[in-house]
Formats: structure tokens, C-alpha cells, sequence
């Protein structure tokens, strides 16, 4: 008991990190508003250089300690993302709508093909060089849906980009949970033992989010049986995230894929009925804030000195397949050219979860860590520094952000 | 403008058939939650790839499209094109991952959140109404009959008055608005009231008369057209009909086309008794009575002139569908008839079936979840 937060922040005095941690909250709002009013800087960029300048990087405030503390929120913060991005795949308009499932895969394994041959031409082993390939598949939800909701953007790239983002990050955990078994596999002499561990993470994580997503849809047909309920749906919907996440890690199974079924499922089963109504908007606002804040405090700026010529050009191709793909099959899916072009660049910045991703490889491959790393992260920089921007620019100039955001009207 | 172009434009082009037509505005709707959803943009380019039948037109903001039927004679006609349209927008809105759905208002939307769009007379409209403009995000279905010509445009206009309550009962589906059972059957209306040229026709007898006041309107540079009255009741002389605009959007196709016959069977009565005049007193309870229907419904009071008594509201009704049965029966309507006679006799209405939805639901995006199941199946 004595461990918490909560009880420390009182008893010590001295080094109060409830203090610091508030402050830096505060702080972190009073700044956002500030660049928004004076730059209309995205509000997330905003806490990310707050987060920059309190943290390690900057003046220390938010020590390695409180860091940790903040890491629990960052990780429920996750969850919420990627349990909505789940909630934007339903099947039963995606099996009608199959061309633009298509075109996702398409663009997914262009930008995996483009990546992965630049990395083999740069030198890269294959290994790490499929690892990084399959990290800038993703889209940040991260970055994305707090965008689409502080811009208000509403249309068909709007819609679209969820869709992508929703299924390329699934497609790249699963991939990575591959990586992580074939590294293995070609370490253990027992290969059979390594596969049906691979299978018992990959097959677990969805069990678990379907699991809980059953569990969550029968709890809240129950609860709001005779009425709205007040905010106990909104509580039931995110401890179900929570829950999710935290039994993840106690059964052994990766969180990021759980949680993100869980969305799925909970969008799938009875046509999404049960969750329908419930506004989590509030509570997500919150954690976004302390997620960008965190993520800001934690950044190794030491990786800037030494940008490896092989991150610019991956970022660059990425970057050239991402736009020219949507861009070409846009006709294809209903879109114009032009939609197509903008959601390429909506979709651009690359998920902070690969990272996360990263790291389970770091661990079951330590050798690939100097390799990869480097690369991996200078991107990830780019993304979240520039991400929120371009993202927001492509929305506006899709013709789908309210003029007084900044809107256009030539998408 | 000149003055040959406003003659042009107050051309009355009549004709002999009782023919009818039909526009009904309805809500885009985001599948993830039911809000309304700035989809018009995407689904009029989506429409455009394929052909279909009638019309379909953006309304005032991004989260409204309009379906306009072709003229037709016939009750089963109407009903048919209605449907099949009806097909056409929901399998378009489908790719779109969008649903759309009948009802006056939208139960939960933010007026202050929808958007203009971006056609030059709606922004001219939002430039000069304000706010009111995006309150005018609610949805209603506007019939039109044919008329002779302009004197029986102006004689019908004023006639139909008496009626108003009745169609705005039997198409009343406008319970929630902004997150609240308003307690009226018809809340769109007082969306409606707040722009100052709605309300009625001026006192005109003919339609000389009315060209006058239109030209002295007009002179006084308050309107340009037509369309900038928006009364309850308005010759449409580009048309050649009389306009009913009193209705909300029904939940279902047929419902509208049931309307559109009842309307057509009414004016064919009144046209049949050519001397029937309007009641000196005609319009002296008209705000009343409309008030009425908007707030009860079925329920509703009814004051009648002609007998100077209150009477329940759909007794009235019940007597105004059994008299232009005769009328119903020559124009192929009267199925139409013998089911608004049903649904009086047993007091229902869309407005009633929304409550009874939001009864059983755990809250207004399940309602409207129902509400885009009856549109597209309904």
C-alpha cells in the first residue's frame, strides 16, 4: 500500500512527484493552447514538446521515476486507442466493401516490398531488415485519432485512414509476432516448441480480446437493460480495456494485439449494438495528454547526431509508396486521385506501437539491437514531431476539416 | 432583375392532371455512433456512378441529402419510384459506410457542428439567416400537386390551410431534438417558425394579386425568388403546383407516397366543389390549431370555423379521409386512404413509434439505429 503514488506523494515531501507530475499536466495544457492559439499547433504536439522539456531530455523534472509512474497511463492510454481503432473495422461492410480492403494490403506489402529492398540494398540483414519493414506498415493511432478528433475532419479519407490504420496495425503485430518466432526458431533446436509458442501468443491475444469483447457486450446489455445508466457504461467499457491489457500481460500474450481485437469484437459482435451511445471522449482526453507528455520525457535526442543516411531514405520511400499507392488505386475504391494522394499522407505517420513492438524483438533477437535501433527510432522522431502536422494539413486539404479548423473546400 | 425576368419567373405553368410529386430530406449517419455526418459531398459523387431513378440534391448542410420523386398520377406509382430510390441511396450509402434515415429531426445532433454546403445559395442563406441556418438542419417532406393555374394555386393555398394540422399529425416524427424529449409530437417545426418569412401566404385572392405582392417583395429587395418564402403552404409556379411543406420526413418511403395521395385526393375533392370559398375566419385559429398538432399529434385539439366548435383532431381527420375516399378511389389512392384511416383509428404515428423505440432502448444512437433499419427496410 505504501508504494502507491498516492500515499508517497503525501509522506515524502521532498521530491514530490504527484506534484511534478500535476504541474506537468497543467503545464502541458496551459502550453498546448498556447502554440495551438499562436501556430495552431496540434494539440499533441504541443504536450510532446512539454513533455520534451520537463522530462529527460530538458530540465528533469519529470525524473525516470515519475516516468515509470506515467508509464501505467500511457499503456491504458494505448489501449483506448487501439480498442478504437478496432471498433472501426466491421466485417460485414469490409466483406462488401473488399476493394479497399485490397487496396490496405496492397499498400501494406508496397511499403514492406520498397522498405525491405532498400534496407537489403543498404547493407541490412535480412532479419532486421523484415523487422523494420514490417514497422513502417503502420499508422499511428496514436497520432491519427487524436487528430481526426481535434480537426473534427468527417468524409471519406477521414473514414478510410481508420480502416487502414485499424488493419495495417493489425497486420504488423501479427507480423512482428512472426519476426519474434522465426528468430526464435532459428535459435532452438527445439523448432516445433518455438512454433506452438508463436501460435499460443498469436492465437491467445485474439482469444482474449474476443473473450473479453463477449464478456463486455453480455456486462453491458445487462447494465443498460433498463436505461442510459448514467456514466457506469463509460466505467464498465474501460475497465473492459484495462482488464484486457493487464490480463495480457499476466497470461503472457502481446497487450497491443489483445486490446485490439477486443475492438474488433466488440464492433462485430451483435452489430456493435452494446457499445453504442457510450462517449468516452473525456476520459480518453486525459490519457492522450499523459501519453504525449510521457512519450516527449522519455525521447533519446543523443540519436539526432548520428542520423543514419539509410533512416532518411527509408523515410523518403516510405513516404513515396505511402502517398503514390492510395493515389494510383484511389479510382478503384470510389475516391478521386486527389483523395487517394491525401489519404496517403493522412495514414503517413508510423505507430509509436512499433516501437513497443520493437522492443519484444530487441528481446528475443539482442544482437539485432545496434542494427535496427537507430533506424527505427529516427523514423519514429520524424513521425511524431512532423506525424500530427502533415496528418492535419492532408485533412484540411481533403477538403474534410470545418473551415474554421483551418478547412478547405477543394479536396 | 429585370421585369421580364420576374415575369418569367412567376410564369404559372398549369395543367389539367392532379399529378404529384414529392421531395423528402434525409439524414446522413455515420454507422460508429448515429450522429449526423457530413456525407453529402461523398454520396452524391458515389450516386452519380449509376443511374437511378428521380432526383437526389444537397439540402442546406453537409449531413442532409434531398430525394425528389418524378411527377406521377398514381399513388402505387409514387410509392414504387420511392422505394426504388430509396434502394439505390442506402446500397450507395452502404459502400460509404454511411445510413441514412427518414424523421423531422435528428434526436442527438449539434446544430452548431454541421456544415454549409458549399453551394452559392446556401451560403448566401447561412450569410444572411446566421445561426438559424444550421438549425435548419431538420428534415421534411414537401408535396406537390399540380394545379390549373395560378387563381387555383392561390385558392388552394389558401383552402389547404384548414388541413395543416392533419398532415402535420399524420407525418409528425420529430419527438427528440438536441438530446431531449421536446414533448411535441413535430419539434421541427419551431425550427422552421424562426426565419422571418415563413408562416403563410398573405391575404391574396388571385393570382394577379399575388404576383403584385411578390413584385412590391421582391422591389423592397426582401426576396428573389420563390424559394425564399418559406411558408407552409406556397404555389410553386415554375411547377405548376401548389406546395405542402408542413410534413416531417416520414421513417418510411410509402409512408411519404401515403401522404403525397392523401394531398392529391384533397385538392381533387376541393377542386370538385368549386364553390367552396375560404372561411372569413379562416386563419384566425391557423397558429393554434398548427400548435396543436405540432405538440399533441393525434391527440390534438382542432378548431373549426366553418362550426365554431372544438373537436379532437382526428375526428376531423377521420371525417377529411372518409370525404375524399370518392376523390381517392378515381386517382388510384385509396390504399393510401384506407391506411392513414387505419393509423388514425388507432392513433400512431412515426412520432409515437419513435418514443416507443427510445422506450426500449439504452439511448437515442440505438433509436436512430432503428430509425435507419425502418428507412431501408421499411
Amino acid at each position: 500500500m505504501y508504494d502507491t503514488l498516492f500515499v508517497q506523494a503525501i509522506l515524502l515531501l521532498k521530491g514530490n512527484q504527484l506534484a511534478s507530475l500535476g504541474l506537468s499536466l497543467v503545464l502541458a495544457v496551459l502550453m498546448a493552447e498556447v502554440l495551438h492559439r499562436l501556430v495552431r499547433m496540434p494539440v499533441i504536439t504541443g504536450y510532446l514538446l512539454v513533455g520534451l522539456l520537463l522530462g529527460l531530455p530538458g530540465a528533469g523534472v519529470l525524473d525516470a521515476q515519475a516516468l515509470h509512474h506515467l508509464s501505467l497511463f500511457s499503456d491504458i492510454a494505448t489501449g483506448v486507442l487501439l480498442f478504437e481503432l478496432g471498433r472501426h473495422l466491421d466485417w460485414h461492410w469490409l466483406h462488401n466493401e473488399r476493394r479497399l480492403l485490397i487496396m490496405v494490403l496492397v499498400e501494406s506489402v508496397a511499403v514492406f516490398a520498397a522498405v525491405y529492398g532498400l534496407l537489403i540494398f543498404s547493407g541490412v540483414a535480412p532479419l532486421p531488415a523484415g523487422l523494420l519493414a514490417v514497422l513502417t506498415i503502420t499508422t499511428s493511432p496514436v497520432i491519427l485519432m487524436p487528430i481526426l478528433r481535434e480537426t473534427r475532419a468527417e468524409g471519406r479519407v477521414s473514414e478510410w485512414a481508420r480502416v487502414f490504420a485499424a488493419t495495417n496495425n493489425a497486420l504488423a503485430l501479427v507480423l512482428t509476432l512472426l519476426l519474434i518466432g522465426m528468430a526464435q526458431v532459428s535459435k532452438e533446436e527445439d523448432w516445433q516448441q518455438a512454433m506452438l509458442e508463436l501460435l499460443v501468443q498469436l492465437g491467445g491475444a485474439i482469444a482474449l480480446g474476443l473473450t473479453c469483447g463477449y464478456v463486455l457486450t453480455f456486462s453491458m446489455r445487462w447494465l443498460r437493460r433498463h436505461g442510459p445508466r448514467d456514466v457506469l457504461p463509460m466505467l464498465l467499457l474501460f475497465g473492459a480495456i484495462v482488464a484486457c491489457v493487464g490480463l495480457a500481460n499476466v497470461i503472457g500474450v502481446p497487450p497491443l494485439l489483445a486490446v485490439l481485437s477486443l475492438g474488433i469484437a466488440s464492433r462485430n459482435i451483435g452489430n456493435g449494438e452494446a457499445l453504442l451511445g457510450i462517449n468516452i471522449d473525456s476520459l480518453r482526453s486525459l490519457f492522450i495528454c499523459i501519453l504525449f507528455v510521457q512519450t516527449g520525457a522519455s525521447l533519446d535526442l543523443s540519436i539526432w547526431r548520428t542520423i543514419p543516411v539509410t533512416a532518411l531514405l527509408l523515410i523518403v520511400t516510405r513516404g513515396i509508396i505511402r502517398t503514390s499507392v492510395p493515389f494510383l488505386l484511389a479510382p478503384y475504391t470510389g475516391l478521386r486521385h486527389a483523395q487517394g494522394a491525401w489519404l496517403g499522407v493522412v495514414v503517413m505517420p508510423m505507430s509509436s506501437l512499433a516501437v513497443l513492438s520493437m522492443h519484444s524483438v530487441m528481446v528475443a533477437m539482442p544482437e539485432l539491437r545496434q542494427e535496427t535501433i537507430v533506424i527505427g527510432l529516427t523514423t519514429l522522431y520524424a513521425s511524431l514531431f512532423i506525424g500530427p502536422l502533415t496528418t492535419r494539413w492532408a485533412l484540411q486539404r481533403a477538403g474534410e476539416v470545418p473551415e474554421a479548423l483551418g478547412g478547405t473546400r477543394n479536396g | 432583375m429585370d421585369e421580364h425576368e420576374y415575369k418569367e419567373l412567376l410564369y404559372f405553368q398549369g395543367s389539367d392532371a392532379l399529378t404529384m410529386g414529392v421531395e423528402l430530406e434525409l439524414q446522413i449517419l455515420s454507422r460508429h455512433d448515429y450522429n449526423l455526418t457530413c456525407g453529402a459531398p461523398d454520396l452524391l459523387a458515389q450516386l452519380a456512378r449509376r443511374e437511378h431513378p428521380g432526383n437526389v440534391v444537397p439540402e442546406i448542410t453537409e449531413g442532409m441529402i434531398e430525394l425528389n420523386s418524378s411527377v406521377h398520377s398514381h399513388y402505387q406509382e409514387l410509392a414504387l419510384e420511392l422505394e426504388t430510390l430509396r434502394d439505390h441511396l442506402v446500397a450507395a450509402a452502404d459502400r460509404l459506410h454511411l445510413a441514412l434515415s427518414g424523421g423531422g429531426t435528428h434526436p442527438f445532433q449539434r446544430w452548431s457542428e454541421q456544415r454549409i454546403f458549399p453551394k452559392e445559395r446556401y451560403l448566401a442563406v447561412s450569410e444572411l439567416y446566421g445561426y438559424l441556418a444550421k438549425q435548419f438542419t431538420v428534415f421534411g417532406q414537401h408535396i406537390h400537386i399540380a394545379c390549373r393555374d395560378g387563381d387555383e394555386a392561390v385558392r388552394m393555398t389558401r383552402l389547404l390551410s384548414r388541413y395543416i394540422p392533419h398532415f402535420i399529425a399524420l407525418s409528425a416524427s420529430s419527438p427528440f431534438y438536441q438530446g431531449v424529449d421536446t414533448t411535441f409530437a413535430s419539434s421541427r417545426l419551431s425550427a422552421v417558425n424562426a426565419f422571418p418569412l415563413s408562416g403563410t401566404m398573405p391575404n391574396v385572392a388571385t393570382w394577379g394579386e399575388f404576383c403584385s405582392y411578390f413584385l412590391s417583395m421582391a422591389g423592397y429587395g426582401i426576396v428573389r425568388s420563390m424559394k425564399d418564402f418559406y411558408w407552409d403552404i406556397r404555389p410553386k409556379p415554375n411547377f405548376g403546383t401548389v406546395e405542402l411543406r408542413i410534413c416531417d420526413t416520414p421513417l418510411t418511403p410509402r409512408q411519404a407516397a401515403r401522404l403525397a395521395a392523401f394531398a392529391q385526393a384533397l385538392l381533387a375533392t376541393l377542386r370538385d366543389e368549386a364553390d367552396q370559398k375560404p372561411h372569413p375566419d379562416l386563419m384566425l385559429p391557423y397558429t393554434y390549431n398548427r400548435f396543436q398538432a405540432c405538440r399533441f399529434g393525434l391527440s390534438a385539439e382542432f378548431i373549426d370555423v366553418a362550426t365554431s366548435s372544438k373537436r379532437p383532431l382526428v375526428d376531423d381527420l377521420v371525417d377529411t379521409l372518409n370525404w375524399v375516399t370518392p376523390a381517392a378511389k378515381s386517382l388510384g389512392g385509396e390504399q393510401a386512404i384506407r391506411d392513414l384511416q387505419g393509423q388514425a383509428h388507432r392513433m400512431e404515428n412515426d412520432a409515437g413509434w419513435l418514443r416507443d423505440a427510445a422506450a426500449r432502448s439504452p439511448s437515442l444512437a440505438h433509436v436512430v439505429l432503428r430509425q435507419t433499419e425502418r428507412w431501408s427496410k421499411g
